[in-house]
């Protein structure tokens, strides 16, 4: 009888204590792919946007509050976001975007959330023109090569 | 690497270095390219509409090809 009380206790110690880890352990990465409404629903909470195309298809139409980071050179852009913060990454058909939600997720970005249709299954608003070209640069007539720098 | 480029563009291209730590004026207009990290590369076509963006390291090759792509 005493064996059974003891072992009763034991078990009820060993679930409090294993529902604590459980609540305190923190939570997994996430990379998932998402449709139109959890898009909103993520960047309403707060979510980066991150549209993974090149420049010129951003500057055709792109999702509202979205900022341009090209798959191609996705590492250079990305060194400067919290790995904590949740991020969803879109291309023009899902492919690019699933490519880019991966290599986030490797580096270590633990909310990764890819939109499956991208652009193509995009139901919402889109920002079309040439929006977010920056100031207006004097070219006298010739193309110019802008290289952004400091001394370090 | 964009002395070289100067070179062997010239007179088609404009190249512009701009340095943000001592040049106010350039970190204000890198702030108006939603600029984050640098180096960065704006490429603009002869109207002054960018086309393109390159962030970090770019090899001299990729920055040439690109550069003779603008018109």
């Amino acid at each position: 009888m005493k064996l059974n009380k003891v072992l009763l206790w034991a078990l009820i110690a060993l679930v409090v204590v294993g529902g604590a880890v459980a609540v305190t352990r923190p939570a997994g990465p996430v990379l998932k792919n998402i449709d139109d409404a959890e898009l909103a629903r993520l960047q309403d909470a707060g979510a980066r946007l991150v549209d993974v195309r090149t420049m010129a298809e951003y500057q055709q139409g792109h999702l509202v509050g979205a900022q341009i980071a090209p798959l191609d050179n996705l590492t250079a852009y990305m060194g400067g976001w919290p790995k904590e913060a949740p991020i969803i990454v879109y291309c023009a058909t899902g492919a690019r975007s699933a490519e880019a939600a991966k290599m986030l997720s490797s580096a270590g970005y633990r909310k990764v959330y890819n939109l499956s249709s991208g652009m193509a299954g995009w139901n919402g608003p889109v920002v079309t023109g040439d929006v977010g070209s920056g100031p207006k640069v004097s070219t006298g007539g010739k193309p110019v090569v802008i290289e952004f720098e400091t001394d370090s | 690497m964009v002395d070289r480029l100067k070179k062997r563009f010239s007179g088609t291209v404009e190249f512009r270095i701009r340095n943000i730590e001592r040049d106010q004026a350039a970190s204000q207009e890198a702030a108006g390219f939603g600029i984050t990290g640098v180096p960065t590369f704006i490429l603009l076509d002869s109207s002054g509409t960018r086309v393109d963006t390159v962030v970090g390291g770019i090899s001299e090759a990729q920055l040439a090809a690109k550069t003779g792509a603008l018109k």
